[in-house]
This record gives structure tokens, sequence and C-alpha cells, in this order.
């Protein structure tokens, strides 16, 4: 029996130990990051982290905390940056608007799209859509009772070193209307503005 | 000198003096005011916060007065000159945001400073340019500063003091977004710039 217990008391401390030290603080990041097919600035602020375990060759995911004077339990901002697969090789900008189009927003609870707006760009002269889609959620497990507003916004760009690659990079905000911080959205842009289309490591797109 | 006062002194200059900052300083901006045109009149508001990093949380800290550093900076750099408090004139707030991760670690301490450790600093300046109410100019800059603390750091503190290169560093950002303020506003265009003038005569 205390051979069980300790087993499971040191489990539960080295899990404990593991979600502890998952986590790249800004002032621990390099000024630039690297990334299979893509790169990106330092995020733009000390309140910008990473968890390692949520990275990948082709994926990248960065969390916002709140301001610390503005505590919330509701709230969340994040960016992601993912090199994708489309469907098919497309072979005008106007087909890869289509294939590149945002899919809706799905949950267990109760989700409403209420606007979707998506036009043509170009990055580094690639083909890109830029999109904004904001979704109502009622009955999300972080407030049941509350209803939240989901605002994504960034580009979807095909990508040139890969066949039928697309380079998705957005950054995503979800609180009580109250909530919702038009200076975390400049956060965001700054952060948009900073990744890059690379066909090889250190070897922008042009 | 018996040997624990000797110990006792090294170790408070170590605390005290062993410290350093290498980063660099962001550059001061070359703007200067167009030919004939006198300096703005404003009022200068300012606001400050600081943060610690607590392990995962950050926690409010006491202000190091480094916004002083920021509005003084703005007064003597001759482009804005501060309007008196009766007089109708735009408002300049400067805000200034700084973050300060964890000490240097409890190695560092325990090793009295023998091994390196370093405190990285993070400011973050904002000024917010506004004739009326709806009509403002922002301009964000920020600086990260890094600070070594080792014993032997000791020697080279007179010349890398990081307090002063913070404040250089406040100062460089200050004029930074005064200097881009200005030119927003100097670049605007000659007819909008008529027209505002006029209104402003009729009334």
């Amino acid at each position: 029996m205390i051979r069980r217990v300790s087993l499971a008391a040191l489990v539960a401390v080295c899990s404990g130990c593991a979600s502890w030290f998952d986590r790249i603080d800004y002032f621990d990041m390099p000024p630039r990051l690297e990334y299979q097919g893509f790169s990106f600035d330092r995020p733009p602020g000390p309140l910008w982290y990473m968890r390692p375990s949520e990275q990948s060759r082709t994926f990248a995911m960065l969390w916002r905390d709140r301001d610390p004077s503005k505590p919330s339990a509701t709230h969340s901002f994040f960016a992601q940056i993912s090199l994708d697969r489309l469907a098919a090789q497309p072979a005008s900008a106007e087909e890869f608007a289509k294939l590149a189009e945002v899919p809706v927003q799905k949950a267990l609870y109760q989700v409403r799209e209420v606007s979707r707006q998506s036009e043509a760009a170009t990055q580094q002269g690639q083909w890109c859509i830029r999109f904004e889609t904001t979704t109502l959620q009622v009955g999300a497990p972080v407030a049941p009772d509350q209803e939240l507003v989901l605002t994504l916004r960034g580009l979807r760009c095909l990508h040139p070193a890969f066949p039928k690659g697309v380079l998705t990079f957005y950054y995503s905000e979800r609180g009580t209307r109250e909530e919702i911080d038009p200076e975390l959205s400049e956060e965001g842009e700054t952060f948009l503005h900073g990744v890059r289309i690379d066909v090889a490591p250190g070897t922008p797109a042009t | 000198m018996s040997r624990l006062p000797a110990l006792a002194w090294i170790s408070c200059s170590a605390l005290l003096c062993g410290c350093a900052s290498f980063s660099d300083l962001p550059p001061r901006p070359t703007y200067s005011l167009p030919s004939g045109a006198t300096p703005l009149s404003i009022h200068l508001t300012t606001k400050q916060k600081a943060f610690l990093q607590v392990g995962r949380e950050w926690i409010d800290f006491p202000t190091t007065g480094l916004v002083d550093v920021a509005s003084d900076a703005v007064r003597d750099s001759g482009w804005v000159r501060a309007a008196p408090s009766s007089d109708v004139a735009p408002t300049l707030e400067i805000e200034l945001i700084e973050y300060q991760s964890e000490g240097p670690g409890l190695l560092v301490l325990l090793t009295g400073f023998v091994l390196p450790g370093a405190v990285d600093h993070h400011l973050e300046l904002k000024l917010t340019l506004s004739a009326s109410p709806g009509a403002e100019s922002t301009c964000s800059r920020s600086a990260d500063m890094r600070t070594w603390y080792q014993t032997f750091l000791i020697f080279v503190y007179p010349f890398r003091s990081s307090g002063y290169r913070r404040i250089k560093a406040t100062e460089a950002l200050a004029l930074q977004c005064l200097a881009d303020l200005l030119e927003r506003r100097d670049a605007r265009p000659a007819a909008a710039l008529a027209n505002f003038t006029s209104r402003v005569r009729i009334e």
C-alpha cells in the first residue's frame, strides 16, 4: 500500500514538474524563431509565452497573458502558425481563395458565427487571403452561463516550397464583450507582421 | 580588519555593485523642428506601472520613477514646451510599463554571485498626443535590457551601470516617440493644415 501511495506521489510530482517546466517565457525566446517553412519575430512583450509541448516542426502556438492588473478567468489570447495542406494545388488566386477558406468554428457547446470577412492579399509575392471571423459562444466550460465573443484574424498563404502547402497564421481572442481589448489586436497585428514564409532555413520566399 | 567584517563588506559590495548591463541602447532620433517653427505647447501627463514576474504570475511592483525621466527628456528636447495650465493646448500623455523577470536565481545567491546570473527588464513606453477627444495620435516603443550579476562585474559597474542604461534607454524611447508624433504632425497635408488653422482663427 505504502509503495503504491509513494508511486502515485512520485508520478504526481513528476507530472507537476513537467508542466512547470513546459513553458518558454518571452525573456528566454530568441529574437527570431525558426520552424519548417516559416519563421517569426519574438512576440511583442513579456506577457507572451509558449509551451514546448504544443510546438512541432510545422506548428507554433504562443499565448499572451492578460494585463496583470486586469485578471480574468474567461479571457484568452493566443497566436498560431501552422503549415498545412490544401485539398488540391490551386491554379489561380481565385481557386486558392476557395480552397483556403477558413472553416466554421465547431465546438461541443453552442457556437454561432456572426461575421466573416475574407479578402485576397499577397505576402512575399505569394497568394494569400486575409480573414476575420467573429463567433459567439454560449456554454463554454470556462463560463457556462456567459456569452463569449471569439475573434480570429489572420492570413492563409500558399507556400511555394511545399506542394499544396498553405501557411496559416492568425491570432485569436476570446472573452466577454467587456474584456475584448483593442490594444491586444495591435499586438496581434505586430505578431502577424513578423511572420515570414521561408523556402529553406533562413531563406525567405520572394 | 578581522576576516568576518571583510567578508561582509565584500558580499555587500557584490550585492550592490556586482552588476552590469551590456544591452544596446535604443538610438536617439535625429529630428529637428521645421525652420521657423515654434515648439508645440502641450499639457504633459504621466502614468506608470511596474510588474515583477514571480513564477508564472506577474505581480504589481513599486515603480522606479523612470516615467519622470521620460517626461524630463520630452521637456528638455526643445521640440515642445509646457503650456500654462490655464491655456487650451493638446495633451501629451506618457505611459511607461516596466516588466522585470525573476531574480538571478538561488544558486547564484548561494555562491555569493561567483556564478553569474541575469535579470531581464522590458520597458514599454507609449506616448499619446490628443488635440481633442477622438483626435489622438499614439506611438509605442519598447526596449529589452538584461542586467548581469557577478562578483567581478564590480569593476565594470561604473561604466556599465544597469540603472543608468535604463535611464538612457527610457530617454531615447521617449524622444523616438516624440519625434515620430511630431513628424506625423508636420507631414499633415498643407490643405488640411490651412483648414485647421482657419477654423481655429474663426473660433
